[in-house]
């Protein structure tokens, strides 16, 4: 084996026995964070992340491991049905309307996004996979044997991941959590340990000033704001309190739950 | 575990995979009601099965009792010793030399012999023959001829007496021969 493809296979352990009989512990687990063009594989107690350009060599490289995708906020949108009085009590019911909700938003082209909704206690939402071919996506790591955990939107991730740095998101009346992707915010509103809203922002260009000023803008009481991708100004003078840094190039490993 | 897993705040958790489908708590409610009356329906079944085997056998045990007591039984293996030797003996009685004796009686050695009687004992072997001759002459020359045929000893001449007896010439002899088979051994010796 030549030390280019030995580079260029992640999960290099050697599949000695067939899947099948390999214990689920046994199969190194990587995170893919998924962005338009790009994608980064991160594993546990590593960093930097390995980038991915173009997007379809991902699959080769973690052939016969074990893989949880995270889908950039410029990939999906949300919906969150706050008005408790829709009768909308499963999953069918829920993702009708949410079908029928981005139909009406974003036209025809809505009919073939994958939908995930979610029904947890009482919040109810839906997440919509616009910018990426799924399908694609599946069928690729199925031709590299990659076994596919997940698919997960990268705000219910870092919601997660952020809750445990700041646990005010749970715990207060009314919290907020904004995801700085470049030019593209996603704003998590939260309130009494529920999701209230998630809306997404474009920034008038990806630094800090367009930041404070969209907060501004929105009104919001000191969010918390964690991500990637600004380039300039200073963070410091957000009013804001910021998680890590916001000028990697990519989301840091702590908000992937890896 | 990974933080994701491990964090504790109620998060929707959105997942573009299509997840396995549930089933949902009314068919687990199917399948145990299903699992009852499958186990119900086995039980009954084993119970008339049993109930069907018990009146087989008491079907079975009253036809014995009305059968006759007296009835045939089936030959049996069994055979007592009597048993055995008395077929022995009709074995021993099929096996004898019939010929011979019967052909000692049919030759006629001598004009005007005539048998009145033949008595064999076939266990003994013994075969008296009662006759009639015209002469005393013709008597001994039977006697010769038996005496002559195969098989036969010990030939013996018991009597011979002249006298009218009925249904019998005048001047006949009655005379009466007793002789031995010995010639077991050669039972059908061709002549």
């Amino acid at each position: 084996m030549s030390l280019l493809q030995a580079e260029q296979t992640i999960d290099a352990r050697p599949a000695a026995r067939p899947r099948w009989l390999r214990w689920p512990g046994m199969v190194p687990s990587r995170t893919l964070f998924v962005q338009r063009d790009t994608a980064w594989s991160y594993g546990r107690g590593e960093a930097p992340p390995r980038t991915f350009v173009p997007l379809s060599d991902w699959a080769a490289a973690h052939a016969g491991g074990s893989v949880r995708v995270v889908l950039s906020g410029l990939l999906t949108h949300q919906l969150v049905l706050s008005d408790p009085a829709l009768p909308i009590e499963d999953g069918e019911a829920l993702l009708a309307w949410a079908r029928h909700q981005f139909v009406h938003y974003h036209g025809a082209v809505a009919e073939r996004w994958a939908i995930s909704t979610w029904l947890n206690r009482a919040q109810r939402g839906a997440s919509a996979a616009h910018g990426i071919d799924l399908d694609g996506l599946v069928r690729a790591a199925g031709a590299a044997r990659v076994r596919l955990r997940a698919v997960h939107p990268w705000w219910a991730v870092a919601l997660q991941a952020a809750t445990l740095e700041a646990p005010q998101l749970a715990r207060d009346s009314r919290a907020e959590l904004w995801l700085v992707e470049g030019g593209h915010v996603t704003r998590v509103v939260c309130g009494g340990a529920r999701v209230q809203q998630i809306e997404q922002h474009w920034l008038e260009r990806p630094d800090a000033a367009a930041l404070a000023a969209l907060i501004v803008a929105c009104g919001s009481d000191r969010p918390f704001v964690l991500g990637y991708g600004l380039r300039g100004g200073d963070t410091a003078t957000l009013p804001a309190r910021c998680l890590g840094t916001l000028e990697a190039s990519c989301p840091d490993v702590r908000w992937l739950g890896v | 575990m990974s933080n994701w897993q491990r964090a504790a705040a109620p998060w929707p958790r959105p997942d573009f995979l299509p997840r396995p489908v549930r089933p949902p708590a009314l068919a687990w409610l199917c399948l145990l009601a299903g699992a009852v009356a499958l186990a119900v329906a086995l039980d009954d079944w084993l119970a008339v099965e049993s109930q069907r085997g018990d009146l087989a056998r008491e079907i079975e045990r009253r036809q014995l009792a009305a059968r006759p007591r007296n009835a045939a039984r089936p030959p049996t293996a069994e055979a007592s010793p009597t048993t055995v030797a008395a077929a022995a003996a009709i074995a021993r009685r099929l096996e004898h030399p019939w010929r011979n004796v019967f052909e000692a009686a049919e030759q006629r050695p001598a004009a005007g012999v005539r048998w009145l009687r033949l008595e064999h004992d076939a266990e003994r072997g013994d075969l008296r023959l009662e006759g009639s001759a015209p002469s005393r002459d013709a008597v001994l020359q039977t006697l010769d001829a038996l005496a002559a045929a195969p098989g036969w000893r010990e030939v013996l001449l018991l009597r011979i007496e002249s006298g009218a007896a009925p249904g019998l010439p005048v001047q006949g002899l009655r005379f009466e021969v007793r002789a031995q088979h010995g010639g077991v051994a050669t039972p059908s010796e061709p002549r």
